[in-house]
């Protein structure tokens, strides 16, 4: 395959631990979500500090690589990509409201309105082979 | 207090009347409350305001969302958002004013604002001096 996910697994078990949560919270909310007691549905694990990653689709078209990522509540400014060592990184920041709320229930792996300060998270493509042209690197968001 | 959290806002139970309908997906939803309100932030990627239906049923709210497709055709590399409609159902309490309810969606979030009526909200009373 000419193009990769990266994961991060240089923070050793960290890296796995943060895909294992993604995955579990997911699943988790998928089919235990739906009991009646929100204050005791904040996912499997707690929220934490941890990294999300977006999901993402990727396409081939003529040659170029066209890559969807499911960023909700985030702003095209709030978006950074970057080719940098054969890699292209998507990166993206939130920075929340400090409005003093009471949270009644979260259920997430991806809400990232829930978090008290800012959250980035790293997804990076890894081409293979061949060097990446950066023109084809580019940025589009479609609010629908 | 938690008896009142959870009369405010519920989860409905998958096997009443509101359970969700095949093949569908639950938005993660993030959902805050004060003394005025009860305002709900759901993650809805791919769902457009014509796609999006709130209602109000007795005491159901349902919010399904029809996710559109991606314009472009391509042979696919690599598949992790689903191809699937949103549905997810609460069931909400007396004191929310059903008539106030507004909705609004902005970059994918849905942000539902569920205000609480004037008689359910706490009243101060004022002590006199005699």
């Amino acid at each position: 395959m000419a193009i990769t996910l990266w994961r991060d697994r240089r923070g050793g078990p960290r890296g796995l631990l943060d895909n294992l949560k993604s995955e579990m919270d997911h699943w988790f909310d998928d089919y235990f979500s739906r009991g009646d007691d929100l204050t005791k549905s904040e996912g499997f694990f707690k929220d934490s500090d941890l990294v999300n990653y977006p999901a993402v689709d990727i396409m081939e078209k003529d040659g170029k690589y066209i890559v969807h990522a499911e960023l909700p509540g985030m702003k095209k400014d709030d978006i950074h990509v970057e080719y940098k060592d054969g890699y292209v990184t998507i990166k993206g920041e939130k920075k929340l409201s400090t409005k003093k709320r009471r949270r009644t229930f979260t259920a997430s792996n991806g809400p990232m309105a829930a978090f008290p300060g800012p959250l980035s998270f790293p997804l990076r493509l890894r081409k293979r082979e061949s060097k990446l042209n950066t023109k084809m690197v580019y940025l589009s968001c479609h609010y629908r | 207090m938690a008896e009142q959290k959870e009369k405010a806002i519920a989860k409905t139970e998958s096997g009443s009347v509101a359970a969700a309908p095949q093949n569908t997906i639950v938005p993660p939803v993030d959902i805050y409350e004060d003394g005025d309100a009860v305002t709900l932030f759901a993650d809805l990627p791919g769902v457009s305001k014509d796609n999006l239906e709130v209602q109000i049923d007795k005491d159901t709210l349902k919010i399904t969302g029809k996710r559109v497709p991606f314009d472009e055709t391509g042979s696919s590399v690599y598949v992790e958002i689903p191809n699937r409609d949103y549905y997810r159902s609460f069931t909400i309490g007396e004191e929310i004013d059903r008539e106030r309810i507004t909705a609004a969606m902005n970059n994918g979030v849905l942000k539902l604002l569920l205000p609480k009526s004037e008689k359910s909200k706490p009243k101060k009373i004022e002590i006199k001096v005699s």
